[in-house]
């Protein structure tokens, strides 16, 4: 950059700069310091070094929470993909009414995951949930979803797709409308058939939004939290605990804010590394 | 530290036209009037901030304090949070020794020893000795002995004790009487009672109790002690491995996966009390304190009993615990949280707490002519008081290893019985993995003191 | 595009037909169940015919402060949206026209933390700033994350913008500042509304940190909810009155905005 235009460029990033240093910097610095401590709510911190990361790795709840975390992130994200793709190549396809369904998409994901979480909370009820009364009008039994140790990460990656995939259709019809024309007609020519136009022409051309929205869904399932905190707070016994929710629930419930500081600041780099891969991704394509 | 007070008080301004709350700094409290008489309108026109858990002892003085503010002139702002809430906000608030809360509710069982090494507690020997603090009337020595000391700390007193409660088996008597199950007078038959129901009546919870990791020590410990178990042995080290504890782990987990509702694996006691107060559950081992709001709607007064939870090879140890009130060290209204406080806890107020179905710690309260009469209405008040009874003279307030970091030990040890419950592992199994959990706890405590 | 044939134009609709209702069922639920008494909230099997109750709205506002609560997400929301645009579009523009990505990375970078690492150092800084609890703490902490999301999605509409524009504007005299404010920021007015809207939503829905670093006097409608969640939970018709009372409000925004949120969704905001 040229000296003369650096000094304009530092006056208009200044202020949402200095704002976040102060807001962000400040406390991640004191969070990596608690990390270092041993540290307990309410007492004197002592140094140890690099102690919390050693217990972490030996501690089978970081391990359980660990495999919580990506194997929520893994269902969830593969079905928003999938559904989502699938309802973008629907609406691409114009017809009347797909505005309406378009602005009925906003809905899910606008909506305040307290009140998300309340809702599917008394609709998944086991006894008295009207999730349990169509299942059974349709003739299927009746189904614990959250309060089944080995359903609810199935329950809460469906929560989190009801929610979220509206929003990954949206990225993803951004992308469809600015496909080029000509691959299409060249095709045409050729004679390829629908789903061989999907496959070859609209897949590998979709790439950069397909991979943006998994940078975006990315960064918030892996800290996945608020429906959790919500609905099951981590239970039943650990089976929903992500570690994030362990985290938080080490520091804020148990005290041991060291150990949570030390889990934090791991959580915030398995997301940077999921990041920064996806993005190293996108990139060598051009 | 400056500033960056300077560039938040500038960014504020340049955006926010709009009102900035802060918070009146309270005068401090003139010097006691020499006079006789006790002044309970001294702190009139000034107000205190009160962090309450969302359970019926909060609720009931959410409810009644407009007459704590018709007596002193002290306005009251309660803080309702449920459990997990209420207890992060305590903890961050005191952290970072803010003055913003003046008093809170906490269970001095579960938290007591970590709180009050942590410097939590103000001791409230000297307001409760200082005769131009405390009304003539306010009685102290009325609340037991045994209870006030669950609540002494080196000589401190922590906080005063305001209910007593434990786990207490309500049961249907009809569906009892019509099955000719007598009330069970032993665990072993206990199971058998709840087998016969679940043959008997297959649309009925015959069996329900708290499932839930971090709430279940309140009723397994029950069953560990009647099992002739116990947290801790003579080692020091966490002892559910022994065979009295995985009988009572075994037991435990049986009942509720046999003969618990769908789900119990989450229940607390909101899920209990509406199983119970809708008569859908036969046996249902859960807190005195619901029992309010189990018989307010009238159709479980003639049809419900209760009882102690019977005795087992160990004999009977029920759990009795209790809430207390305890005032932040932080706070610069001290003196108008102990008038908070005196006056929760007064004779007055613990009948009335009474008589909405939270037992209270005051002898004289349960010798009163109201309360007596209120429990002669109906005989399963008469039985809920009687169990209550047997609760506070038998009783342990031991639900995990007596440790600093006991709360967490409480969510390893329901997470153990949760996982056999759920056949994930047999009893072995949980057992050992939650003793190892739980003796890095006991040292990791033990180098705190 | 592509013609399509009569049998499959009625299959893509019978499909939209399901998505709408899956989408829209559960809402439906929810609203109309906050018009029930408790007890036929919990019924088995589910109340379908009921007379409509509004005694769970009354409760929520005569008993309880849920006006104050409403306006307090209001000024929290607003303030955090107005502060965090303002803070946004100058270093937005700055991103685009210098052609540097870095402070969008680190606004990211800001935004992969989890919400409860802030938690316990804020409230301590603003203890000690004696600002603690105060409308102007929370706006400052729900800035934190309306601001990058301003950011990126005016850094993207300004990357629309022709460059030659706003060099005609810099030759015919304007400063940097008046081609932000006269031209850059009016011509991007889309995104100027995605961007107020998306972040309005944003800061309304949040709950962490205003559940630990909120007075009872600045409680906003999420943290308010929470008396209805967790172990406490009682009334369920309360519940359901609680869940629409904070749903509603960005229900009804996403509505009126829909136009500009499905353009600046699918064409700019999220390009990335």
């Amino acid at each position: 950059m040229k000296q003369k235009e650096r000094i304009p460029f530092l006056l208009l990033i200044g202020p949402a700069a200095v704002f976040t240093v102060l807001m962000t910097a400040l406390p991640f610095v004191q969070v990596i310091n608690m990390s270092l401590k041993d540290f307990i709510i309410g007492f004197q911190g002592v140094y140890i070094g690099l102690e919390n990361y050693a217990v972490m790795l030996k501690d089978p709840v970081f391990w359980n929470g660990l495999r919580v975390t990506f194997e929520l992130y893994f269902l969830s994200l593969f079905s928003q993909l999938l559904i989502g793709l699938y309802i973008a190549v629907l609406l691409h396809r114009k017809l009347k009414g797909s505005r309406f369904l378009r602005t009925i998409l906003l809905s899910p994901f606008t909506m305040p995951p307290v009140a998300v979480g309340m809702m599917w909370l008394i609709l998944l009820d086991p006894s008295f949930g009207p999730a349990n009364y169509f299942l059974e009008l349709i003739g299927l039994e009746k189904s614990l979803f959250l309060a089944s140790p080995s359903l609810v990460i199935r329950t809460l990656a469906a929560i989190d797709t009801w929610q979220f995939t509206p929003f990954v259709v949206l990225i993803l019809l951004g992308g469809l409308q600015t496909l080029p024309e000509e691959p299409y007609e060249a095709a045409e020519i050729d004679g390829a058939t629908r789903r061989q136009r999907f496959f070859y022409i609209t897949l590998p051309l979709l790439r950069p939004s397909i991979i943006t929205a998994t940078i975006l869904r990315s960064i918030d399932l892996l800290r996945f939290f608020d429906t959790i905190y919500i609905t099951t707070q981590g239970g039943p016994g650990t089976a929903s605990t992500t570690l994030n929710i362990y985290a938080y629930n080490t520091g804020f419930v148990y005290f041991r804010m060291g150990y949570a500081s030390a889990l934090m600041i791991t959580l915030m780099a398995v997301v940077l590394i999921t990041v920064v891969f996806f993005n190293f991704l996108r990139k060598r394509q051009y | 530290m400056r500033n960056r007070k300077v560039l938040f008080v500038f960014l504020a301004l340049i955006v926010l036209a709009m009102p900035i709350w802060a918070a009146g700094q309270q005068e401090a409290a003139g010097e006691a009037e020499a006079s006789g008489e006790f002044d309970w309108k001294r702190y009139e026109g000034q107000e205190i901030h009160f962090l309450a858990n969302n359970n019926p002892i909060g609720q009931l003085f959410q409810k009644y304090s407009a007459e704590f503010t018709e007596l002193t002139g002290i306005e009251v702002t309660i803080s309702l949070f449920a459990e997990q809430q209420y207890r992060q906000r305590l903890q961050t608030i005191m952290q970072a020794k803010s003055d913003e809360i003046d008093l809170y509710m906490s269970l001095v069982s579960r938290e007591g020893d970590l709180y009050d090494k942590a410097g939590w507690y103000q001791d409230l020997y000297p307001m409760l000795n200082n005769s131009s603090l405390t009304s003539p009337d306010y009685d102290f020595a009325d609340i037991g002995e045994g209870i006030v000391n669950a609540s002494v700390f080196s000589g401190r007193l922590t906080g005063v004790p305001n209910n007593i409660e434990g786990p207490v088996l309500y049961y249907r008597s009809d569906i009892l009487n019509e099955l000719g199950i007598a009330p069970p007078k032993s665990l072993d038959e206990l199971e058998a009672a709840v087998k016969k129901v679940k043959a008997a009546k297959p649309d009925m919870v015959p069996f329900a109790s708290r499932g839930l990791a971090a709430a279940a020590p309140y009723t397994f410990s029950n069953f560990l002690h009647n099992m002739g178990g116990d947290y801790v042995g003579a080692d020091g080290k966490s002892a559910l491995s022994t065979p009295e504890a995985l009988a009572a782990i075994e037991l435990y987990a049986r009942l509720q996966r046999d003969y618990g509702p769908p789900g119990v694996i989450n229940y607390s006691y909101p899920q209990l009390t509406a199983l119970n107060s809708n008569g859908q559950s036969v046996f249902n081992f859960q807190s005195s304190n619901e029992f309010g709001k189990i018989m307010e709607s009238g159709e479980r007064t003639k049809d419900t009993e209760i009882m102690a939870l019977p005795p087992g090879p160990g004999g009977s140890t029920p759990v009795v615990i209790g809430w207390q009130l305890s005032i932040s060290p932080h706070s610069e209204r001290q003196e108008l949280a102990w008038y908070f406080l005196q006056w929760a806890t007064s004779k007055e107020m613990q009948v009335k707490l009474g008589l909405e179905g939270l037992a209270p710690p005051r002898t004289s309260v349960w010798e009163s002519d109201e309360y007596i009469a209120w429990l002669a209405e109906e005989p399963v008040r008469q039985q809920w008081s009687e169990a209550l009874t047997v609760l506070s003279q038998t009783g342990s307030s031991v639900l995990a290893p007596q440790i600093i970091l006991q709360p967490e030990t409480r969510k390893i040890i329901g997470e153990a019985v949760g996982s056999v419950t759920l056949n994930e592992a047999t009893s072995q199994q949980a057992a050992q993995k939650a003793d190892q959990l739980i003796n890095v706890l006991i040292e990791r405590s033990a180098a705190m003191q | 595009m592509h013609h399509i044939g009569k049998a499959r134009k009625a299959a893509t609709y019978i499909q939209y037909l399901l998505i709408s209702l899956l989408i829209l069922v559960p809402v439906v639920w929810l609203v109309v169940s906050s018009f029930k008494p408790s007890s036929a909230v919990v019924s088995y099997p589910p109340v379908f015919k009921f007379t409509p109750i509004i005694d769970n709205y009354v409760q929520l506002f005569k008993n309880l402060p849920y006006m104050l609560y409403t306006l307090n997400s209001i000024l929290i929301a607003g303030g955090s949206t107005i502060l965090g645009l303002l803070l946004a579009v100058p270093a937005a523009f700055a991103v685009s026209w210098y052609k540097k990505s870095w402070p969008t990375s680190v606004a990211l970078l800001a935004r992969m933390a989890p919400g409860g690492l802030y938690l316990l150092p804020w409230y301590i800084i603003f203890s000690r700033l004696g600002i603690n609890g105060t409308y102007l703490a929370l706006i400052l902490t729900h800035t934190v994350i309306t601001m990058p999301l301003s950011l990126l999605i005016m850094a993207s509409f300004f990357d629309e913008l022709p460059r030659e524009l706003m060099e005609c504007g810099m030759v015919d005299g304007y400063s940097l500042g008046g081609v932000i404010l006269k031209i850059a920021v009016p011509l991007s007015a889309p995104g100027m509304v995605v961007s107020t809207v998306l972040t309005f939503i944003l800061s309304w829905n949040y709950f962490l940190f205003a559940l630990v670093l909120s007075k009872i006097r600045t409680t906003p409608l999420t943290v308010a909810a929470f008396k209805f969640v967790g172990e406490g939970v009682t009334d369920w018709g309360m519940l359901m009155a609680a869940a629409t009372v904070l749903a509603i409000p960005p229900l009804v925004i996403t509505f009126f905005a829909q136009k500009w949120l499905v353009q600046g969704l699918t064409y700019g905001a999220v390009k990335g």
